[in-house]
């Protein structure tokens, strides 16, 4: 069973279509090339699908680092 | 193509839907207006754009918020101001070469703060939604580069709730739910492409449980479901639907194993039946394989395989049909008949941007009728020179004249084999063709024994020093094989003799549908060169062809 922060990793590589790019909980948007803010709106969508969960707009738009991502999936 | 994306809202999510949904061959530039506002961004267009069309895009609830925004007293004409105003905008676009505009109208939107009787109050924004919608139709309608993209019908398909995603909204300025904004870009590719030529112009029907309920060699004309009861009515609708296609200048063609006899007998005397043996122009009822009566079809109509819809309740035959067929449509039919109309009214499968339906297209169905009976009276001719003597053709030629405007356009745009350069004449041009002094035109009207086939084939030749180029020559392909070629020939040739041209000069473009007549101008006797095929017409006699002057 994969970690939250494996799965939402490969969710972020593969937004990005970036599949090598290093992601830890301290990781940021402007560490990842191509995680622009259209880019945001498709990984939050996509981890919505992987998770099963949805989040609200105030929530989505609050995520700053990986790390709050996954503390914010896993309260689900 | 370089298109650009207008909107009352952030375009980024649908450029990225509609890069994602076009196919790699298409060479599509998508771009963004930099402004945020669409009229903006359309008087910010000038004359050293390389933008070929325009797409605007509106959001009816930011419509509507800027609506609210106002008094009582700058309500009164909002609608019909703000869509006059974006009529002037494209117009303004238009004038510096832009050549094709596609409108999203505008769909209802789910607020009603005077209850019911919202859609009465002028102080509410659905009144001026509608008048801003028909203030559009009438622009496009008098407009000939401007067409609209009917996405109100698609919002209605899946309702607001589904269209629309609160959350995008809120954090992107997006209106539409992702799923929905990749359903508005396969639409907008759909409508471009078939601006572009690209139509399904052929519906071909399977009859037992596809046309009917049951089975007609078994159940017998009095067993098979059609018409006011129970199941019958899926197919009844069915067939109304293709009826009015057939109205529209869809050919209908029947494709089914069954021994042709019974086959035929629902159309001549069931009641019920909505479709007859004439709406049909090619009818095949046999027990072979499906995918060789369709061959046989397209031998009839002379039309590319990927302009036909193939509609079959089985399986099995859609598989055999999708593997042999190249090119072919075949939906995957729900499985239950009540589903079918529902299911094929959302696949947009022939989608088209003709503004009207022109008399000739009318005639269509039954100009293939007439050639499937030629296809067997050729059978039985001796000699195919016996075969085109006994037809007793006659052409008459004319050049562009005001009345057959709207048929020569139709036939630059849908003319893809038989078609030397595919040129898509706009309706201005060709009026601007037929008023040239440096311009020669014809248009060809073919009849036979058999009827009329109309308005078959066009030629613009464009006079240079003392050359005449060949720049454009288009013609059905019903009329193939009928040495119609050497005649048109002949026309050029006299018309170039009269006026003391030296050369005659022939252009082939090449694109992925018009192999036929990469050999034309060779066949003709022209000399391939650098320039083109040239022929130096006193060295030339007029050939030999089977059609007399009319």
């Amino acid at each position: 069973m994969s970690t939250t922060l494996e799965r939402l990793t490969e969710v972020i590589q593969k937004m990005t279509r970036n599949s090598s790019v290093e992601i830890t909980e301290a990781t940021v948007a402007a560490d990842v090339p191509g995680w622009d803010s259209l880019t945001h709106i498709y990984i939050i969508a996509e981890s919505e699908k992987e998770f099963g969960i949805r989040l609200s707009a105030q929530e989505a738009h609050n995520v700053k680092s990986v790390g709050d991502f996954c503390v914010l999936i896993e309260s689900k | 193509m370089k298109l650009l994306l207008s909107a009352n809202f952030s375009t980024q999510f649908v450029k990225h839907a509609l890069q994602n949904v076009s196919d790699s061959g298409e060479s599509f530039i998508w771009s963004e207006a930099e402004f945020g506002s669409v009229i903006q961004s359309l008087f910010s267009i000038d004359r050293r754009s390389d933008i070929t069309a325009l797409v605007i895009l509106m959001d009816g609830k930011n419509l509507e918020n800027q609506f609210h925004s106002l008094s009582t007293e700058d309500r009164k004409t909002f609608g019909i101001d703000e869509a006059e105003l974006l009529s002037q905008a494209v117009d303004h676009a238009l004038s510096c070469g832009i050549q094709h505009v596609f409108i999203g109208n505008i769909a209802a939107t789910a607020g009603a703060v005077h209850g019911t009787h919202h859609p009465l109050n002028h102080d509410g924004f659905e009144h001026h939604r509608r008048q801003w919608n028909q203030v559009i139709y009438d622009y496009v309608t008098r407009t000939h580069a401007a067409n609209i993209l009917d996405l109100e019908r698609l919002i209605v398909a899946i309702g607001i709730r589904n269209a629309s995603d609160a959350k995008l909204r809120v954090l992107a300025d997006q209106p539409w739910s992702l799923s929905f904004t990749e359903d508005v870009a396969n639409f907008i590719l759909r409508v471009i492409r078939s601006k572009q030529g690209a139509l399904h112009k052929c519906l071909i029907l399977d009859l037992d449980n596809t046309l009917w309920g049951g089975v007609i060699g078994d159940d017998g004309v009095e067993g098979i479901a059609i018409g006011q009861d129970g199941i019958g009515k899926a197919f009844r609708d069915v067939q109304l639907w293709a009826r009015e296609l057939k109205r529209r200048g869809v050919i209908l063609c029947i494709c089914s194993k069954n021994t042709e006899s019974v086959a035929r007998e629902p159309f001549a005397i069931h009641p019920e039946m909505i479709l007859r043996e004439d709406d049909i122009a090619v009818f095949v009822a046999n027990w072979e394989n499906k995918a060789s009566n369709i061959q046989y079809i397209q031998e009839v109509l002379n039309i590319s395989f990927d302009s036909m819809v193939f509609l079959d309740d089985n399986p099995m035959e859609r598989s055999i049909v999708r593997e042999n067929i190249p090119g072919i449509t075949v939906p995957e039919l729900p499985e239950n008949p009540e589903e079918y109309l529902g299911f094929l009214q959302t696949q947009q499968l022939f989608e088209t941007t003709a503004k009207a339906v022109v008399s000739e297209t009318k005639d269509r169905n039954r100009q293939y009728q007439i050639e499937a009976k030629r296809l067997a009276s050729q059978k039985s001719a001796v000699s195919l020179d016996d075969f085109l003597t006994g037809l007793e053709m006659k052409a008459i030629v004319s050049e562009f004249q005001p009345p057959d405007f709207p048929r020569i356009e139709e036939l630059f745009q849908r003319s893809n084999q038989f078609n030397l350069t595919t040129y898509r004449y706009s309706s201005q041009e060709i009026s601007q063709l037929a008023q040239s002094k440096n311009h020669c035109t014809w248009s060809f009207r073919l009849e036979d024994k058999f009827g009329h086939h109309g308005l078959i084939s066009l030629v613009v030749g464009k006079i240079e020093n003392e050359c005449l180029i060949i720049e454009a020559w288009v013609m059905s392909c019903r009329v193939l094989k009928r040495t119609m070629e050497d005649f048109i020939f002949n026309s050029i040739l006299e018309t170039a003799q009269k006026l003391d041209l030296k050369e005659l000069r022939g252009v082939y473009l090449a694109t992925a549908k018009n192999k036929l007549v990469e050999g034309l101008y060779p066949g003709l006797g022209f000399q391939a060169s650098v320039d083109g095929f040239i022929l130096e017409t006193r060295l030339h006699k007029p050939r030999d062809t089977f059609i007399l002057t009319k």
